[in-house]
């Protein structure tokens, strides 16, 4: 029976999904919200109709939700308590939660009585962000179920991608989200202090109610607006292909629309910014920024599909809500003044844009694989920023100051312990930075790597396909290796076992360089025997003049990572003969030995810099003359700056 | 007392003392030296056999900067610790310079015995001078509170998050505010100096509350007097590094060029340094006894 229900399950599935062709994705969810902010309460009245399609092989007896903004109810959440915040206290009105009114399904059954709280990450009975209901009948292969939601959502002050300061309401994570029904069960996670988020595609369509005054944004397009009797205004959104739904409303938003038309691959949205009007001077940057993060997006990856993008300003005093991506809908950051060579807020446009790809249409699971949709993004940040801004001031350029966004990656890495692996749970990681550490830059750099390794065009075709083939769906780490595999025609196997699942290293030297006079024959030749024997033999066994002088010269390099990657290894010779050595990089060292009438000048691993990872490119080369007048000039240059510190400050 | 003409009068005596500027160099360059060498062991070995080296030759290149400082963050450290250590040793050295300072400006410039009179007057206030030092607090510590206050008001007057720029404004105020606390002690410290100099008094106390109540006094005017020589100090600044920059090569030239450029400057700093105290000193005597003004 269960057998028969399964494949009745796939059957109704594929027919699902046949007749679902037209569309981006298969919806599995639809949304639609009534929504009232009251600016004064700081809450949000809402009102949820939503269907979900079993979309599984597996029935279901159950649903489980997320009410992520119970993480902000008190001290004792998971996510307080891994924030370290469990001894914080804070005015009543900063606290937030969601509370469910009502939850029954459309045929009118009761639900919230059978509703509880359930906590499958770490079963900390305060945490109450996972809810689940057991269900009066089972919702079979290809079966839907809806139900009718009202709830009253208390904002926070401003706290993680959410809630309000001042007139300013960020209103993300609002409303009760089902989970991912996967393998027969549900993916529902807690929310956690560094966890981010996982849901289905599916349409979601939104009428938000508030005071006349206020400028409002929201996920996907807007289809209407209506002045109501009561001093409010009520806007209509609507968005398929999308699983999340976020929205803003402040009344010193200033709302500035521009088209954005790309021919080639053919792309037409509407850019709607949401600029407070205190940070009216950064207009165009952030302006500039977005056209730049549509166009490399779509030219890399794939023509962007939306007919609107909205970047929102975050008011001052909310940086907390800043830097956030929702589906065609996201926060930058950036203040009143910022130097136009401190690319804070082109960088934080395009990497939260750039998730619209990574997270927004490639739907991975940000709990359990972050790295996924934020070193993805951060690569395809790197990438972006640097081809626009150029790659040795792409983060910085300003009064002389000149960094580039990989060498600033770099720095996250470098100074790294080794606690963690980039594939892990958000919440299984040692502490906040780690997390960052691993799934932004090392992932990021990972992929740098990997681009060197494989050649920009194959790594280009590697993340075009990947999009294309997982756009709209869920992929896991596997998927991605699959398709880089695929597409190189390599085994990578090596690689990905190495930087995803170990926290080590990578660290190639060059850890020895020398070059030593050989010394002519001495002692009694073979060739020329008895008496005759030491005339053979050059005076005193020393050269003589006319003999030409051979060198021996040594070069030995090491792995001192844990990490094995085959180098390349570049000898360069006095006369500027060079010679490139292949080395596996198995062992813990290797010694080339040469011969020549000339010495060896200098000795470099990796000296096409392909191993971004590697943590220490100042040992990956060696001269066997040491420069001494560049010694000397760091020196001098620091005694100098020394001497007018001392010249200043002796009381 | 005409604040320019004191301003004038202490350049002048101070450019008629070539050796004791050049005491002052010397100081300054013999404390400094010791972590040139410390750079050159604790980053020599790493960064001079590494071809990342090349990177840094031509010019400063701060990515490049970057690997060798996270690379050798151990050497980086010890180049911290010899740091402080020297600046340590140098303020000790600063008090005995003092001394040396206003034991010359109280006589004939470079009349005779040069380096008697600078080391004997060095010697001679050393104790006093330690002990001003070490009395400072008792002004260091109301200034640290006038700057508490300050910022508390400002943060009182002014609390309001959504007008960042006049945040980043107040911000410029606070280092402002702090600056200006931080040169009004120095220079209370300098009139009571000169004074315990010219009366050859003991009583560090009563001279540092005298100091008080004369530049409190007489705000404006000292204040004037120590911002006019202060704004000559900031063009020395100013053509130093404009000359500096053109000296971004690595060639030994270049190198050597660049040392001697900060040589010339630090010893324009000590220039102004004998000028600050003697141009204080003749509007102090001026004050005090108008008659024996020059």
């Amino acid at each position: 029976m269960k057998k028969f229900l399964i494949g009745l399950g796939i059957l109704a599935v594929l027919l699902g999904g046949a007749a679902l062709q037209a569309g981006l994705s298969r919806p599995v969810v639809s949304y639609d919200f009534h929504a009232r902010l009251r600016p004064d309460a700081k809450t949000v009245e809402g009102r949820e109709t939503l269907t979900w399609l079993n979309d599984s092989p597996v029935p279901a007896g159950e649903l489980q939700f997320h009410l992520y903004l119970n993480a902000f109810k008190s001290n004792r959440s998971t996510f307080m308590r891994e924030r370290g915040d469990s001894a914080a206290v804070r005015p009543a009105d900063d606290w937030g939660q969601i509370v469910i009114k009502s939850l029954k399904t459309s045929d009118g059954t009761d639900l919230l009585s059978v509703l509880e709280y359930i906590r499958p990450d770490d079963g900390n009975p305060d945490d109450q962000t996972v809810a689940r209901v057991s269900l009066p009948a089972t919702v079979h292969p290809g079966g839907r179920i809806g139900l009718e939601i009202e709830f009253v959502y208390k904002l926070p002050r401003v706290i993680r991608r959410s809630g309000f300061e001042g007139d300013f309401f960020l209103v993300g994570q609002w409303f009760p989200k089902l989970g991912v029904f996967q393998n027969g069960a549900w993916n529902c996670h807690q929310y956690h202090a560094h966890s981010e988020f996982f849901a289905d595609f599916g349409v979601f369509k939104a009428e938000l109610t508030v005071p006349e005054i206020f400028v409002v944004g929201a996920t996907g397009e807007r289809t209407g607006t209506r002045t109501n009797s009561d001093g409010t205004k009520t806007y209509t959104y609507y968005q398929e292909d999308v699983h999340d739904f976020a929205w803003t409303a402040c009344p010193a938003f200033r709302e500035f629309r521009e088209k954005f038309v790309l021919d080639s691959p053919k792309v037409e949205t509407e850019m709607i910014l949401l600029v407070h009007q205190a940070h009216l001077g950064q207009k165009e940057r952030y302006a500039r920024a977005l056209r730049q993060g549509l166009e490399f997006y779509s030219r890399s990856y794939g023509p962007y599909p939306y007919k609107t993008i909205t970047l929102v300003d975050p008011a001052p005093g909310a940086s907390a809500a800043g830097g956030m991506e929702y589906p065609t809908f996201f926060t930058s950051l950036t203040t009143s003044y910022v130097p136009r060579g401190i690319r804070l807020p082109e960088m934080v446009t395009i990497h939260e844009f750039g998730h619209n790809y990574w997270y927004g249409m490639v739907g991975s699971n940000e709990f359990e694989e972050a790295w996924l949709d934020e070193g993805i993004n951060t690569y395809s940040e790197i990438k972006a920023m640097d081809h626009y801004y150029g790659a040795d001031r792409s983060m910085i350029d300003f009064a002389g100051l000149r960094i580039g966004e990989v060498p600033y990656q770099r720095l996250a890495v470098i100074g790294s312990g080794r606690f963690d692996q980039i594939v892990k749970n958000a919440w299984d990681y040692i502490g906040g930075s780690s997390y960052s550490l691993n799934v932004y830059a090392k992932a990021g750099l990972m992929l740098l790597t990997l681009e060197k390794w494989l050649g920009e065009d194959v790594m280009d075709k590697v993340m075009r396909t990947y999009f294309e083939t997982w756009k709209f769906r869920h992929p896991t780490t596997r998927d991605f290796v699959r398709v880089a595999e695929d597409v190189s025609g390599r085994d990578l196997g090596w690689f990905f076992d190495q930087v995803l699942a170990s926290p080590d290293k990578l660290d190639y030297a060059v850890t020895d360089l020398q070059a030593k006079e050989v010394a002519p024959f001495g002692g009694i030749s073979d060739e020329v025997q008895g008496p005759d024997a030491k005339a053979a033999l050059p005076a005193g066994g020393r050269k003589t003049s006319a003999a030409p002088k051979t060198y021996k010269s040594e070069v030995v390099v090491a792995r001192l990572g844990e990490w094995i990657f085959p180098q390349e290894v570049l000898v360069t010779f006095e006369n500027g003969d060079n010679v490139r050595e292949y080395w596996d990089g198995r062992d813990r060292w290797k010694r080339f030995v040469y011969y020549k009438n000339v010495k060896v000048r200098s000795a470099e691993v990796d000296p096409g810099r392909t191993m971004v990872l590697d943590v220490n490119y100042l040992n990956n080369s060696r001269v066997l003359e040491p420069r001494k007048p560049v010694v000397a000039k760091f020196a001098a240059g620091l005694m100098k700056w020394f001497q007018g510190l001392l010249s200043v400050i002796a009381i | 007392m005409n604040i320019v003409a004191c301003g004038l009068k202490g350049l002048k005596e101070a450019t008629a003392r070539p050796k004791t500027i050049f005491v002052l160099w010397l100081a300054n360059l013999l404390a400094a030296f010791p972590l040139y060498l410390v750079v050159s062991g604790a980053f020599g070995g790493a960064l001079g056999a590494s071809g990342l080296a090349g990177s840094l030759a031509s010019k400063p290149d701060m990515n490049a900067i970057f690997e060798v400082l996270t690379s050798a963050s151990a050497s980086l450290r010890d180049v911290m610790i010899a740091a402080l250590g020297l600046i340590v040793l140098y303020e000790f050295a600063a008090i005995f310079l003092a001394g040396g300072i206003l034991h010359t400006l109280l006589r004939k410039p470079e009349r005779r015995a040069f380096a008697s009179s600078f080391f004997s007057g060095g010697g001679r206030f050393y104790g006093r001078f330690f002990r001003l030092s070490a009395s400072s607090l008792l002004l260091w510590l109301p200034a640290a509170a006038v700057y508490l206050v300050f910022d508390m008001a400002l943060s009182a007057v002014f609390h309001d998050p959504n007008r960042e720029l006049l945040g980043f404004y107040l911000g410029l105020l606070r280092a402002a505010c702090a600056l200006a606390l931080f040169f009004l002690v120095k220079m209370i410290l300098d009139y009571a100096r000169i004074r315990i100099a010219v009366r050859d008094s003991r009583g560090v106390l009563a001279e540092l509350l005298f100091a008080v109540r004369f530049v409190g006094r007489r705000l404006g005017r000292t204040l004037a007097l120590y911002y006019v020589l202060g704004l000559v100090g900031l063009a020395a600044l100013a053509i130093y590094g404009l000359a500096d920059s053109s000296f971004a090569k690595t060639t030994p030239g270049a190198i050597a060029a660049g040392l001697a450029l900060t040589q010339i400057f630090i010893l324009s700093r000590g220039w102004l340094k004998i000028a600050f105290q003697a141009g204080q000193m003749e509007f102090y005597v001026g004050e005090i006894n108008p008659s024996a003004a020059s």
